[in-house]
């Protein structure tokens, strides 16, 4: 069942001299609770590519729909509500809040909707994040691999449809980045959630399911690595 | 709590300096309008006591109400008191006011003194129908004398003329009798003070002797209204019930209800005005910390937007923001203003106790901190809006924060290339850094345009403010400073000169006066003069340098000056102080020369000189100077010359219609003829004048001197006493019994005393308005740098992190620091001269004095633009060094 369907997506940067074809007519559809990771030289254009599936940043032309509905359709309200609700965004800086502490990031998407924090999800997320006696700490209270575990379980606390992962395991060591991993493809499973990751690492990218190459803003490959 | 309420707060706790300086902010400007709002009611509040001792606290007066009206007054519902005088009637006392012939006897309610004032000066209230209070002016108006303790027995009754019955309302006629029914004994219990005009007119034909306990016909109603407010109205609906009905009006003006425009509106708006100014101030600063604050958080703002906070959730936390500043602030601010203005009020307490005649406030009511809720809740209301308006522009740009900028980091890449010219001098001084903080300085333009422009606020507040005050306080600043003499008193109608004398020696021996003088002035006489008896610079202004222009008069030009007659040892002392001589014999006059002068500019307005009017040495080289005098002709007055002819207008009799008159119908003379020539002796010149001299072209005279000029004039006598209102009392007193006329009596030092206590009230007023003002604007500027400075402490601690040492942070922190400074004072002081301008052209209307820059103003505040700004920088420099380099680097990854 498709969830996500990407027409013709193209990004431009700058204008004259400057322009930059970040993402050049880019199109591919996937399904519901695909594994798909991107892969690609620096600057060709992975990160805009995900930070228009997750809507922070509109395209100059194309669609994106995510079940059916046209995302760029609506206004930046309408745009943050359908983030909070539908889409989970991992940055490879973790870019979370300094002066809240580990449990209130994670559970910010939820508690901006104004929902009601669902505990036994928490505590397990909690668990699986393995952040158990750190719920009070501040970020920098942290090592970066829990910080981008925190980025994770914030990403995961509103359940969503899409995991957009950019990088996620940009900063950590090979340890480290398996256990990430490892979590992301958990969630995968056991929600059935969509989840699209940005890498660099060969390992990580050949556990997906399929594999889409972007070089100077265009597909050039995309291959499916295990049957669905 | 909500998520984002609780990440307000904690962001507010984070930043503890930042914080610190909004709500000293707020404090600082909640203070002031607390100031000016408790200022205004404490005032009205003094006026309304002021007036219900004068007067009463009572809303209406309805007068001649019979026994049913007062029935009908007493049950209405909005009415809650109703007191009364009872009229008994009029009784013949043998008063020697012609007009004022009557003892009005009425009879007051049990509780009448709580609506209607009355001062007894001595003795008790009547206790019942054998009493009587009589007012004062019975016997010093109209010479009736009566002693405490002494009984009389009058008829009482109606005055009638024709067949209608008068009251204190019919001025006395001259035809009217008085019917008298009943005849009655009463004891004197007491005196009081006249009634105000509004219960005695001053035409009234009888003095209001009050007694106690009689029942009678018809009464004056005194009574208050549920609400005050409603006052008029029911005056306007009852007009046919109660024809004479009166409002009171001052308290009721007091209270804002008003039919006309009043004299409390002027006050409001001086109010406004103020808080205008205040809020322009603390909205500067303000708005600055909300708008660090939402910069500084640019980056939290991209990250709650990409985990999809809506723009109105990232509004509300700056509004949030707003509230929790408000709720400490606010509260904090109006306890600031309050005490402020009660200590003002208590040191200023005996300044204002001398002003009380000024606002028609009795002494015994003093000025005091009067605690308004609606006055406090204004000031609040308007601080708590102030606030808001400060934050809502930082609100709506924390929306705009676009959420990609925050989690790509995009600004940090996207730096503009720059190209720096520093002058070698500059690159020696301040080395690599200082080409560092040049590059920032160009980059960043945004960054340093909030320090830029609270710079610029600050300097134009600072010099305003102090402008207008200083512009306020001359302007009040008649007196000079010195005082020569206490008392005076002007023989405007001199037909007697004997008596004048006699006036002169009784006045001078009143009591506590130690010195005095007595002396003629003459006014300005119309004279001509020969141009060589003229000062240069009176003829440069004159005719624009260049006297030939002007050949209308030949070469004659006026010369007005007044002529001072005094007595001749004084005389003689003044000319031996001088070093003039004198042949007493011949004496002439002895010249002080400060001319006052109007010329048309070039733009046609008059500009005043002040100036030496005559040419001193041509003058004392012959001891002469030759006037020449207009002839009157019989039936013509003078008109001008013109064309060296001198014109005479036929005088016109009762009918004004036939003017003007044309030049035909006017008499020409050649001017040599029109003129006649007179020598005066002129026996010298002083540089200051006698304290009895005006500032004018004055030419001083012995006594003996003086013939029929003299008899012209007006005289002056002038006392120095020890104590001058003692003096002023027996003053009054020796005129009264010599029969003179009052008018002329005045007492110099009780206005002088005014006056400086109303310019120690003003000059109170102004200095703490611009220290305020002041703290304000540092506040701000000190706010704004080193928040300039915190935020960048990832910079900062990059630049430590590649070895930049703690010299290198201060060379490059200084550069910025004077750019900042020089740039905030450039467009500053510019602004503020022509602010000063604007409130010179305001204040000043009218008056001609010079317009000056600031100066002073302006080096105060270029002294502590550059003291606060090192200060903010120092200060923050220091609280970052105490930071964990890898830390503040590291932290900035979140
Ligand atoms: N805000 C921007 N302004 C201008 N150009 C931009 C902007 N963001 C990205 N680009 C350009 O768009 C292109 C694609 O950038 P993008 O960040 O998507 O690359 P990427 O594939 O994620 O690279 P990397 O693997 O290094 O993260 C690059 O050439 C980049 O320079
Ligand atoms: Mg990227």
């Amino acid at each position: 069942m498709e969830i996500l369907r990407i027409e013709n997506l193209t990004k431009i940067y700058g204008s004259g001299d400057n322009e930059v074809r970040a993402l050049d007519g880019v199109s591919f559809s996937v399904d519901k609770g695909e594994f798909i990771s991107i892969i690609g030289p620096s600057g060709s254009g992975k990160s805009t590519l995900l930070h228009m599936i997750g809507g922070v940043d509109r395209p100059t032309s194309g669609k994106i729909y995510m079940d059916g509905q046209d995302i760029y359709a609506q206004n930046e309200d309408q745009l943050a509500i359908f983030r909070r609700r539908h889409v989970g965004l991992i940055y490879q800086f973790y870019n979370l809040i300094p002066i809240l502490n580990v449990v209130e990031n994670m559970c910010l998407p939820v508690l901006l909707d104004g929902r009601h924090v669902n505990n036994d999800y928490l505590n397990d997320l909690l668990d699986t994040l393995n952040l158990r006696g750190r719920e009070k700490h501040l970020p920098n209270q942290l090592s970066g691999g829990q910080q981008q575990r925190v980025s994770i379980g914030r990403a995961l606390m509103n359940t969503p449809a899409v995991v957009l992962a950019d990088e996620p395991t940009g900063n950590l060591d090979s340890k480290n980045s398996q256990e990430i991993v490892e979590l992301l493809k958990l969630s995968n499973k056991k929600y059935n959630q969509t989840l699209v990751v940005i890498t660099h690492d060969e390992n990580i990218a050949l556990q997906a399911d399929r594999v889409i190459s972007i070089e100077d803003g265009k597909i050039t490959r995309d291959s499916r690595i295990r049957g669905y | 709590m909500s998520i984002l309420g609780k990440y307000t707060l904690r962001s507010l706790l984070k930043n503890k300096t930042r914080t610190f300086a909004t709500v000293l902010g707020i404090v600082l400007s909640v203070a002031m309008f607390t100031a000016v709002t408790e200022a205004i009611a404490s005032m009205r509040s003094y006026l309304i006591k002021g007036i219900e001792y004068e007067l009463g606290g009572f809303h209406a007066l309805s007068q001649g109400v019979d026994v049913e009206q007062l029935k009908s007054l007493e049950q209405r519902e909005n009415i809650t008191q109703v007191e009364t005088l009872g009229i008994v009637g009029y009784a013949d006392i043998g008063s020697q006011n012609a007009y004022k012939p009557y003892l009005y006897i009425t009879s007051m309610s049990p509780n009448l003194t709580s609506l209607v004032s009355v001062h007894l000066s001595s003795g008790r209230l009547p206790a019942n129908s054998g009493e009587i209070i009589l007012p004062l002016h019975l016997s010093s108006n109209g010479s009736v004398e009566y002693k405490l303790g002494d009984s009389f027995s009058v008829d009482i009754g109606r005055r009638v003329n024709g067949g209608d019955v008068l009251d204190q309302n019919d001025a006395y006629e001259t035809d009217e009798k008085l019917e008298t029914e009943i005849t009655k004994t009463y004891t004197v219990v007491g005196f009081y003070s006249r009634f105000d005009t509004m219960i005695e007119p001053y035409s009234a034909p009888g003095y209001t002797g009050i007694t106690a306990g009689e029942s009678t016909q018809t009464y004056d109603a005194f009574y208050k209204l549920k609400n005050a407010a409603d006052t008029y109205d029911f005056i306007n609906e009852n007009i046919s019930e109660y024809k004479n009905t009166k409002a009171n009006t001052e308290l009721l003006m007091l209270y804002g209800i008003s039919r006309h425009a009043t004299a409390m509106r002027v006050f409001f708006g001086m109010g406004a005005i103020l808080v205008a100014l205040i809020m322009f101030g603390s909205v500067a600063l303000i708005y600055n910390s909300f708008s660090i604050s939402v910069s500084e958080r640019t980056r939290q703002f991209g990250i709650l937007k990409s985990v999809g906070a809506t723009g109105k959730q990232l509004r509300r936390t700056v509004y949030y923001e707003a509230l929790y500043l408000c709720i400490v602030a606010v509260p904090l601010g109006i306890a600031a203003g309050c005490i402020g203005i009660w200590l003002t009020f208590y040191f200023l307490s005996g300044a204002f106790t001398s002003l009380g005649d000024i606002f028609g406030v009795g002494s015994g009511i003093t000025l005091s901190l009067a605690i308004s809720p609606a006055a406090l809740a204004i000031a609040a209301l308007i601080g708590v809006v102030t606030t808001f308006i400060s934050a809502f522009i930082p609100a709506v740009r924390a929306v705009r924060v676009p959420a990609l900028q925050a989690v790509t980091r995009a600004n940090d890449i996207s730096v503009k290339k720059v190209r720096i010219r520093m002058s070698p001098v500059i690159r020696r001084l301040f080395g690599f850094e200082g080409l560092v903080a040049a590059k920032n300085f160009k980059r960043n333009r945004r960054r340093y345009r909030a320090a830029t422009f609270s710079l610029f606020v600050s300097v134009v507040l600072f010099i305003s403010a102090s402008s207008f005050c200083k512009y306020l306080t001359d302007s009040a600043n008649t007196y000079d400073g010195t005082l020569d003499y206490d008392l005076s008193y002007i023989v405007y109608d001199d037909q007697n000169t004997q008596n004048t004398r006699a006036v002169y020696d009784a006045l001078s021996s009143a009591q506590s006066i130690t010195d005095s003088i007595l002396y003629t002035r003459c006014n300005g006489l119309n004279y001509f003069t020969e141009w060589k008896y003229v000062s240069d610079r009176a003829l440069s202004i004159l005719y624009n340098g260049n006297p030939q222009s002007a050949d209308d008069m030949g070469d004659l030009d006026r010369i007005t000056p007044a002529f001072y007659f005094i007595d001749d040892d004084l005389y003689k002392r003044l000319a031996e102080e001088n070093g003039i001589e004198i042949d007493i014999n011949d004496p002439g006059a002895i010249v002080y020369d400060n001319y006052t002068m109007y010329q048309p500019n070039d733009d046609g307005d008059l500009v005043m000189y002040k100036l030496e009017y005559l040419n001193k040495q041509q003058i004392m080289s012959t001891n002469t100077l030759s006037v020449y005098e207009m002839q009157q002709i019989d039936g013509h007055s003078f008109y001008t010359v013109k064309n060296g002819m001198a014109y005479y207008i036929p005088d016109v009799r009762g009918n004004n219609e036939q003017l003007p008159v044309t030049e035909d119908d006017m008499l020409k003379i050649d001017i040599h003829q029109a003129f006649e020539k007179t020598d005066l002796k002129i026996s010298g010149f002083l540089k200051e004048n006698p304290y009895y001299v005006f500032d004018e072209l004055a030419f001083i005279y012995p006594e003996s001197a003086g013939g029929e000029l003299m008899e012209s004039g007006v005289s002056y006598m002038l006392f120095l006493s020890d104590d001058h209102s003692k003096s002023y009392d027996s003053m009054t007193r020796i005129l009264d019994d010599m029969n003179a006329d009052k008018a002329g009596l005045y007492d110099y030092a009780a206005q002088y005393e005014r006056d400086r206590h109303l310019i120690t009230i003003i000059n109170v007023f102004a200095y703490g308005f611009i220290i305020l003002i002041s703290l304000i604007a540092m506040t701000n500027v000190f706010n704004t740098v080193s928040m300039n400075i915190f935020m960048r402490r990832r910079e900062l601690a990059m630049f430590k992190s590649v070895g930049m040492t703690k010299k290198g942070f201060y060379k490059m922190m200084n550069y910025e620091c004077i750019i900042c400074g020089i740039r905030g004072l450039a467009i500053g002081i510019p602004a503020a001269v022509a602010v000063t301008f604007l409130i010179y052209g305001v204040i000043t209307n009218g008056y001609i004095t010079e317009f000056y820059i600031p100066w002073y103003s302006i080096a105060i505040s270029v002294f502590s633009v550059f003291a606060v700004v090192f200060g903010a920088m120092i200060y923050s420099m220091s609280r970052l060094r105490r930071e964990n380099t890898m830390d503040v680097l590291r932290n900035e990854n979140n």
